[in-house]
C-alpha cells in the first residue's frame, strides 16, 4: 500500500515539477491557432524535377547560342589537280601551290672559267 | 477505439478547447525531454500548429492527443540530438547555452532540477513512456501507437520507470515524502 502510494506520489511530483505557467500555455495556444491558419509552406513535389529541367533547358540554350554566335571557322576549300608527277593545289582565294618532284641536281662537268684580266 | 475518435463534424470551438487542454501538457512533456523552457515552448507550439493545420485541412485526427504528442516527441528528439551535436562547438566558441546562468543556478536547487536529473537516469524509452503517461495523460493504447510498441510493453515500461524514479528521486524538499528505498 505504501509502495503504491509512493508510485502515485511520484506521478504527482513529476507533474508538479513540470507544471507550466498559464501565460506560456496561453501564448502557445494563441500562436498555434494563428499559425495553423496559414497553409504550410511546402516545397512543390516536382520542384526538384522542374528545377533540373529548367537548368537543362537553359544550359542547352546557352550552349546553342554560343555555338551560333561563334564565327564560322575558315574551311579551306582546295581544288587538287594532277598533271603527271606534278600536283597543283588551287585555293578559293586564288593562291596556287605546285607540288612536284625535286629538281634533279645538275651533274658536275668540266668547265673552264675565263676571267679577263 | 480510442476515446478521442472522430465523430462527424467538430466545430472550431472544440479545436480551441482541445488546444487549450493540450498546450500545458505538451510544454511539460517537452520541458522534461529537453530541460529547456524556451525549446519546450517552441516544440509545444510546433506540435500544436501541426495539429491545428491538420484539423482545419482534413478534419481532426483519430487521436488529437496522440497526434500532437507524436510530433512533439519527434521534435524533442531532434532538439536533444541537435544540442548534443552543437554542445562541443558552442563550448569551443564560448557561446552560452539556452539556460540562463542565474535562472539555472536557481533552478538547480528546485524540484524541477531534481526531477529532471532523476529522469535522465531512466532509460530513454522508459522515460518517454512514463512522461507520455504522467505528463501527456495519454492512454496506454495511444502511447503504444506513438512509440510504435504494444500496450503491454508500454505498461511494463511505465511500471518499471515509476519504481526506478521512486528510488532515484531525493527526499522532497518540504519533507512530505519519506526517504525512498
Amino acid at each position: 500500500m505504501d509502495d503504491e502510494s509512493n508510485l502515485h506520489e511520484v506521478d504527482a511530483r513529476v507533474r508538479a515539477a513540470l507544471m507550466t505557467d498559464a501565460a506560456v500555455s496561453d501564448r502557445v495556444v494563441t500562436r498555434g491557432l494563428a499559425d495553423g491558419n496559414g497553409r504550410p509552406v511546402r516545397h512543390h513535389p516536382y520542384a526538384v524535377a522542374i528545377a533540373a529541367a529548367l537548368t537543362l533547358v537553359l544550359g542547352a540554350g546557352g550552349w546553342a547560342w554560343r555555338r551560333a554566335a561563334r564565327p564560322p571557322a575558315a574551311s579551306p576549300s582546295l581544288a587538287i589537280t594532277g598533271h603527271g608527277s606534278i600536283l597543283v593545289v588551287d585555293s578559293q582565294d586564288g593562291r596556287r601551290w605546285v607540288v612536284g618532284p625535286a629538281p634533279e641536281r645538275r651533274t658536275g662537268g668540266n668547265y673552264v672559267i675565263v676571267v679577263p684580266q | 477505439m480510442l476515446p478521442n475518435a472522430r465523430i462527424g463534424f467538430i466545430p472550431g470551438v472544440e479545436l480551441e478547447a482541445v488546444a487549450r487542454m493540450l498546450a500545458p501538457r505538451l510544454v511539460a512533456y517537452a520541458l522534461a525531454r529537453t530541460g529547456c523552457r524556451g525549446t519546450a515552448e517552441d516544440i509545444a507550439q510546433e506540435a500544436l500548429t501541426a495539429l491545428v493545420r491538420r484539423w482545419r485541412q482534413t478534419g481532426p485526427p483519430e487521436s488529437p492527443d496522440g497526434y500532437a504528442f507524436a510530433i512533439a516527441r519527434r521534435r524533442a528528439g531532434r532538439a536533444v540530438a541537435r544540442r548534443a551535436l552543437l554542445a562541443p562547438l558552442d563550448a569551443l566558441r564560448g557561446v552560452a547555452r539556452d539556460e540562463p546562468g542565474v535562472d539555472q543556478a536557481y533552478e538547480d536547487r528546485t524540484e524541477l532540477a531534481s526531477v529532471l536529473s532523476a529522469m535522465r537516469a531512466l532509460g530513454r524509452a522508459d522515460r518517454d513512456a512514463l512522461l507520455l503517461r504522467v505528463v501527456g495523460e495519454l492512454s496506454f493504447d495511444e502511447i503504444a501507437h506513438v512509440m510504435r510498441s504494444s500496450p503491454a510493453a508500454v505498461k511494463m515500461r511505465i511500471s518499471r520507470a515509476r519504481r526506478r524514479l521512486v528510488a532515484l528521486l531525493p527526499e522532497h524538499s518540504n519533507g512530505r515524502r519519506k526517504q525512498s528505498a
